[in-house]
């Protein structure tokens, strides 16, 4: 690729695609900014009062009222709710987005931004770890099951992965549980280490990961079949035969590099979930990841740990667009050549 | 080609039948035997928990009855599912956690698919600033985390009766699944547009309105179709998250997502009452399959690709496969073209 460019240096093969990204970038701005309005409409408006959630009782029990009052007051200054609900808007995104500072949380009684990372990144162990086995996995019976389709083999994967679509994740997850925890005693309830140090933590990752894997192969070896079919139907791919090419040949070399092409789509509608993870499976498996931390703000009214998360969970979206964009920019040819000339 | 097609007009009384669309569908549909077992699936869990709903109201039956001699019973003749804590029959619980489903499905459903159709159809047909607003917004709403969202939607709305929540819950759902429905709509309409026949409805005179919901929504109809089973089916799942979470319809109005939550606190509560959790989880499993069963269905009886129609064209293109396939073996050469 690089010699038929002959002199272009890689700075001038980048450009085009930074050029386009940061358009791309840009006009996120916008939608981001809504979203954001969106987010904090709604958080103002659920119910309760934010200063009296984080009370500390014990403090509070030996003080008279009016000192209560008082140390009231000085709280709401403190978090910021002794301003208007728009003026509040418009510090929350200039400490957000120019700060980098997400609020306070009343549940750790810690800035956001001390204690998101580390829920983060344990979302991100899980997903990655399962996306991994569930690409390895679907790609080569996706492409299998295109290559014999309508055979015995692709109609009974097709009512399988029905099945695994139809099967929702908690249930599927209660399942394994009953499996694996109850009956052959081989893993831990929940968690994600043992306190006692006797059971090793990678067994904790084992179930949710699992589910993470389960729940995503079968929409993926479909859409990896669904590609690869249409695909083999193409004019290359007979050309490719016409010349003789052995079966094996055509399918690796000619026919799967495309159908991985869609497959970029995946990927980027996967960035949300893969920092997000999933609310009810690591709620069922109490595994301390991002949908954990967003169940737990909810129970405890946390609203600066909501409005972080949500908006995280947006811009994670937005850019997982801007990543399906770019990403056929790069792989597809076609588009690249329209793109850049 | 033409010889086969003798043949099935030989079968046929009337020497011409041509099958309109809509007919071709139904019968490849028919002919689908998944797509029937998913369909008799799909009529008979709906028929049974619309009968025990209509049942229960009629005779009165108390969900919030409590008899605590019969606290936690396995399943036996009596109480086929096993009843819960509380000596509630789960069997009935079950089957009237349906109709919870089915409201939010059907309902939610038909919002989604009105407001994706009308926002898809308008955004295609007139393009430029109407099209780049409605864009804009389905990406906004599309941006947003479904569930995360509908979580603080429902504890907004905590305090208010059920049946409001429930329609809280249904507006939701129908709110926020009608982007997808909306960009294929979209794309759709816009290729159409092109295509001589709204040029001739142009020519004609005939109102923009009228070219859109009598000439370009019939057309894109079928994937409508297609498309709204898939979203009646992550409404029901939805729905069942929610109530999972406990943000949904409360007790005693059973459903199947916090029927399922009942066991899932504890490891002997799974365990030692295990008929708690696996009906409900099999109902909505075997629901939503049932549902995915019939949108497949419908899938590949829509495309206008297909090999085959009718049962003996069906008998007559796996002939010529094995055919094919023999003449493969033998070495001769068959061209593909030849073959077809």
């Amino acid at each position: 690729m690089e010699n038929n460019r002959g002199s272009k240096t890689i700075f001038e093969v980048i450009t085009p695609y930074a050029t386009y990204l940061g358009k791309r970038l840009i006009s996120i701005i916008p939608v981001l900014l809504l979203i954001s309005l969106v987010i904090f409409a709604l958080i103002s408006m659920m119910p309760g009062d934010p200063i009296m959630a984080m009370l500390d009782p014990e403090k509070t029990a030996t003080m008279t009222t009016e000192e209560r009052n008082a140390y009231v007051e000085t709280m709401r200054a403190f978090m910021g709710y002794d301003k208007p609900p728009v003026q509040r808007y418009f510090i929350w995104l200039r400490d957000t987005f120019l700060e980098g500072e997400f609020g306070y949380s009343i549940r750790f009684n810690k800035p956001v931004n001390q204690i998101i990372g580390g829920y983060i990144a344990r979302s991100f162990e899980v997903n990655i770890i399962g996306f991994f086995f569930a690409f390895l996995i679907s790609i080569p019976i996706g492409i299998t099951a295109a290559v014999k389709k309508n055979k015995l083999y692709d109609k009974t994967l097709t009512v399988l992965t029905i099945v695994g679509i139809s099967l929702p994740s908690f249930f599927l997850a209660l399942l394994l549980i009953m499996l694996f925890v109850v009956i052959l005693k081989l893993l831990p309830f929940s968690g994600m280490s043992d306190p006692r140090g006797v059971i090793p933590d990678w067994k904790y990752l084992v179930l949710p990961v699992t589910v993470v894997v389960l729940t995503s192969l079968p929409s993926l070896t479909r859409y990896v079949r669904a590609a690869m079919i249409e695909v083999l139907k193409s004019d290359y791919v007979r050309t490719a035969r016409a010349k003789g090419l052995t079966e094996k040949v055509v399918i690796y070399r000619h026919a799967f590099q495309n159908a991985l092409i869609p497959v970029v789509t995946l990927v980027g509608m996967w960035i949300p979930a893969l920092f997000g993870g999933s609310i009810v499976v690591e709620r069922i498996f109490a595994y301390p990841g991002m949908g954990y931390l967003l169940s737990e703000a909810y129970n405890y009214k946390d609203r600066a740990i909501i409005q972080t998360a949500l908006l995280f969970f947006g811009m994670l979206t937005l850019l997982g667009n801007v990543f399906i964009d770019v990403g056929y920019m790069v792989v597809d040819p076609r588009i690249r050549e329209g793109k850049v000339k | 080609m033409s010889a086969i097609t003798e043949q099935s007009k030989g079968f046929s009384k009337d020497d011409e039948v041509i099958l309109s669309p809509t007919q071709q569908i139904i019968i490849k549909f028919k002919n689908n035997k998944l797509a029937m077992f998913g369909f008799w699936l799909f009529v008979s869990i709906v028929s049974v928990v619309v009968v025990t709903h209509f049942y229960t109201k009629f005779t009165g039956y108390d969900f919030s009855a409590t008899h605590p001699e019969l606290k936690n019973l396995p399943p036996s003749w009596q109480h086929p599912f096993g009843t819960d804590r509380y000596g509630r029959n789960t069997f009935v619980r079950v089957l009237e956690g349906g109709w919870i489903s089915l409201q939010v499905g059907f309902l939610s459903t038909i919002m989604a698919v009105t407001i994706g159709v009308t926002m898809g159809a308008i955004s295609g047909y007139f393009g430029g600033k109407i099209d780049a607003l409605i864009m804009r917004i389905v990406e906004v709403i599309y941006s947003f985390p479904f569930l995360a969202i509908a979580y603080i939607i429902s504890a907004i709305f905590r305090d208010r009766p059920a049946e409001f929540r429930l329609f809280v819950i249904i507006g939701i759902l129908g709110f926020i699944r009608w982007t997808g429905l909306a960009r294929l709509v979209r794309g759709q309409i816009l290729s159409l547009k092109e295509q001589e026949f709204i040029l001739a409805a142009k020519a004609l005179g005939i109102k923009k309105r009228n070219q859109i919901m009598r000439h370009l929504i019939p057309n894109v109809m079928a994937m409508v179709v297609v498309s709204g089973t898939l979203t009646f089916a992550n409404a029901i799942l939805g729905e069942a998250f929610l109530s999972f979470l406990g943000l949904s319809v409360t007790e005693p109005i059973p459903t199947w997502g916090a029927l399922l939550a009942k066991a899932s606190s504890n490891s002997t509560s799974l365990r030692s009452f295990w008929w708690i959790w696996v009906f409900p989880g099999t109902m909505l499993f075997m629901f939503i399959m049932s549902i995915n069963l019939i949108g497949e269905g419908l899938r590949d009886a829509i495309d206008p690709k297909a090999e085959f129609t009718t049962k003996e064209e069906k008998k007559a293109a796996k002939e010529r496969r094995k055919a094919q396939k023999k003449a493969a073996k033998e070495g001769k050469l068959v061209s593909k073209g030849g073959a077809m």
